[in-house]
């Protein structure tokens, strides 16, 4: 698979872009801000309507069959316009676990968009643990507590990774109007993210038939971490766009504020991350696409450049704005707070770099 | 791609076969003289085997291939440590400038013995007060019936005391603004009145020369472009420069081989390996290299699909340097006060200190950071130039730096 994009691929860039356009904006997002919880049901009509739900899912399973690389533009695009909902990255991560573990029918409501699920793997501040704490019991019933699940004041259904009642890692899915489910949403830096504590207390679980659950989550964690990192490369564009129209304009002693080294400089630093981070991401696409051995490894690194990229990129841009950025109509808070949620919401830096370095050291 | 993929393994295997000849056991404690002397021999040796000029005509001697060919050659060749370097420039700027400039019976002339690694130039730009500002040069030449004659300083010449010719930039109209009473020429290093003197650079070396120009007499027939034009076939020359050798490493040391340092150094009586700073150094690097060899794929798709160079080669140099800058400091740091250790035949690709101790000259060298930058805001994004109060101001008026 080539690291250029074909003219497809470029025309699906093309009409999402204009979808979202029409659809998603900065202006929508800072009214989810507000409370926790709320999602752009608007957008999400559109993801769904446009079969964006379906991309990644085969076509046997009521998808469009398509490859991780139009996954990634996708994402990258919902990215630059803060799409006001998550669940793409959540469904697109747990779809890989549902088609393993024989789940075609919420498979094929994932791609229809009819359900949301809900990827709830994290516990504290490890985004895979390797005992977790939740258990499911001989019963099929559930207890336990999964924090800070993406999506998980919305979603339909969770998929949780659990222990069974020998103490092997476990995935199973979880009804979440079901009795013994109790979810508490989180007020977050990015309310649109929709945060959530899951109690279960006896909630009933169907445990996904999986070789080796614990491969599988890392895999699901994996690509929910790339099309996290996807969507910070759209992110960072914005950032960079948005700065460097300001710099232009924005009028001070006498000239442009971009002719300020610091301000310029600051900006092509955006330019340089943004390089970064997208080839990067394009790079462990194709590789996860082709299952290379090394692929974890290259995800890591896209995960750390769109990381450090988005972060950089939504605080220069702030920066730049000077105190019109700082304000709550301004857009740069905007980025500043998806940015910070999108590096912690598949592990944060320091998971990555771990699994980096585990890498190396193997080798 | 698979006949690219082709090209490498062939061009890999070939240079392992060459490594214990010409590679850096054989390069370790030579004289520079000798060293030079071992990297002609390397150049002959890829001249005859058609890798020397590898995007280059075949009537120059080169091979007729494309960018990504030479591209694939460079990434492979840099892995060895083979003695390139002084080859660099004059292959890099003043042949392909002469190439396109020059007569073809001068292209035929110098292209082969340059190729074969028998003549070398250097580029005869930079002065005292004209570094990155390269249209503030002040030497003057003065035209004499068909002759120039010039007078001057140059500064920062890369291997002036081995060249046999240069290329150079010339003020030949003070009256006019900057840019535009500038002359470019080549010439022979060997007239009279050039002298070489050579600069001692931090890192020891002395690969830069002062160069002096003291009433040097060359005809008219050695002006490339035309009077009053030098400064566009500067920046010519400069942009000729195509997708350059890459190393993600900056030539320094490869990541690997900080990940086995670390295998084997302590922090406070635990593996380094283990301890969550060594393990966040290693990855920001891989995160970065990898990128880097990623855009440069990127690169050589895009060359192959007909696209031209764009910012790679900046944005390369500026993220692998910086690196090769922060993980060789911080392998030193392992290390411990014996990473204050610089063994004199080590050589920055396998050693720390040395590769940490050269790194600000490449920070510098053939566009400083600050500059890199302002190429990527102004040309790729669009942001207003820099102000340049001295633009339109006759040279003459200018105040002189120092
Ligand atoms: C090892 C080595 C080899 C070299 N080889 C050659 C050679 O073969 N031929 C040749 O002609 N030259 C050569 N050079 C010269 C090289 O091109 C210059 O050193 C370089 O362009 C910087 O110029 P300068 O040293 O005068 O620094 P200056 O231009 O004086 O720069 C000093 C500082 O000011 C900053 N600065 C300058 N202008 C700006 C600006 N507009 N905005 C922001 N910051 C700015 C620079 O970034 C730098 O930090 C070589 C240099 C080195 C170190």
């Amino acid at each position: 698979m080539p690291y250029l994009y074909s003219d497809e691929q470029n025309q699906i860039r093309e009409e999402v872009r204009r979808t979202l356009s029409g659809t998603a904006d900065p202006a929508t997002l800072r009214g989810l801000l507000e409370t926790s919880g709320q999602y752009d049901e608007g957008y999400w009509r559109t993801a769904r309507d446009m079969g964006w739900t379906a991309m990644n899912v085969a076509e046997a399973d009521g998808g469009l069959g398509l490859s991780l690389v139009e996954t990634m533009i996708v994402a990258e695009e919902t990215g630059r316009v803060l799409a006001g909902a998550p669940f793409l990255a959540t469904g697109f991560a747990a779809a890989h676990a549902l088609k393993l573990g024989d789940q075609p029918e919420l498979l094929g409501a994932l791609a229809s968009g009819q359900k949301i699920v809900a990827l709830a793997f994290s516990e504290g501040n490890e985004p895979l643990p390797l005992g977790p704490a939740v258990a499911i019991g001989p019963d099929g019933r559930v207890a336990g507590e999964k924090t800070a699940v993406l999506g998980g004041a919305v979603a339909d259904v969770a998929l949780i990774l659990c222990h069974d009642a020998g103490g092997v890692p476990a995935i199973a899915l979880i009804d979440l109007n079901s009795a013994g489910v109790t979810r508490a949403p989180i007020a977050s830096i990015d309310n649109s993210r929709c945060l959530a504590t899951l109690s279960f207390d006896g909630a009933a679980a169907t445990v996904l038939r999986l070789n080796d659950a614990a491969l599988v989550a890392r895999q699901c964690l994996a690509r929910f971490a790339l099309h996290l990192a996807s969507e910070a490369v759209g992110g960072i564009e914005a950032c960079l766009k948005l700065a460097a129209d300001y710099a232009n304009q924005r009028q001070a002693f006498g000239q442009a504020i971009g002719k300020f080294q610091a301000v310029k400089h600051a900006i092509s630093e955006i330019y340089v991350a943004n390089e970064l981070a997208r080839a990067s991401v394009l790079d462990a696409a194709v590789r996860l696409e082709n299952a290379d051995d090394d692929a974890e490894a290259y995800v890591a690194a896209a995960r750390l450049n769109a990381i450090h990229g988005y972060d950089y990129a939504a605080a220069a841009s702030t920066q730049v704005h000077g105190g019109i950025g700082v304000t709550w109509e301004a857009e740069p808070h905007l980025h500043y707070r998806r940015a910070r949620s999108l590096a912690l919401e598949a592990g944060g830096a320091t998971y990555w770099e771990d699994r980096i370095a585990s890498y190396l050291e193997a080798a | 791609m698979s006949d690219l993929n082709a090209f490498r393994s062939q061009v890999r295997t070939w240079l392992a076969g060459h490594a214990a000849e010409f590679g850096v056991e054989a390069r370790r404690g030579l004289s520079e003289a000798d060293d030079l002397a071992l990297a002609r021999r390397w150049q002959r040796t890829k001249y005859d085997a058609g890798y020397a000029g590898i995007s280059w005509p075949k009537t120059y001697g080169g091979a007729g291939l494309s960018e990504l060919e030479q591209a694939i050659f460079a990434e492979e060749e840099a892995k060895f440590n083979f003695g390139t370097s002084y080859f660099g420039i004059s292959l890099g700027q003043p042949i392909p400038v002469m190439l396109k400039y020059a007569s073809e019976d001068l292209r035929q002339r110098f292209a082969h013995p340059a190729l074969k690694g028998e003549e070398i130039w250097c580029q005869l730009f930079s002065e005292p007060a004209a570094g990155s500002d390269l249209a503030g040069i002040r030497l003057r030449a003065v035209r004499d019936g068909d002759d120039w004659v010039l007078n001057g300083q140059k500064l920062w010449t890369s291997w002036a005391q081995y060249s046999d010719y240069g290329v150079i930039v010339t003020r030949t109209d003070p009256a006019v603004a900057k840019h535009k009473g500038l002359t470019y020429f080549w010439l022979d290093m060997k007239t009279p009145g050039i002298t070489v003197r050579p600069v001692r650079l931090a890192n020891g070396e002395e690969d830069v020369n002062e160069v002096f120009f003291d009433e040097v007499r060359i005809p008219d027939s050695q002006r490339l472009g035309p009077v009053g034009g030098g400064f566009g076939v500067a920046i010519d020359t400069l942009m000729i420069e195509r997708y350059s050798a890459a190393d993600e490493a900056g030539f320094g040391p490869a990541l690997d081989s900080f990940v086995s340092l670390a295998k084997v150094t302590t922090i406070d009586g635990k593996p380094a390996i283990e301890d969550g700073r060594t393990r966040r150094e290693i990855a920001n690097a891989f995160r970065q290299q990898r990128a880097l060899v990623a855009i440069r794929t990127k690169t050589f798709m895009a060359l192959q699909e007909g696209a031209e160079p764009g910012a790679e080669g900046s944005i390369h140099k500026l993220v692998s340097m910086r690196l090769r800058q922060r993980l060789s400091a911080a392998a030193m740091d392992l290390k411990g006060a014996a990473g204050a250790e610089l063994d004199p035949h080590a050589f920055p690709k396998d050693d720390w200190a040395h590769s940490w101790l050269t790194v600000p000259t490449l920070r510098i060298a053939g566009g400083a950071d600050e500059m890199l930058l302002n190429t990527i805001a102004e040309r790729l994004l669009g942001l207003p130039q820099d102000y340049r109060p001295d633009k339109a101001v006759p040279f003459d008026q200018i105040q002189p730096s120092r």
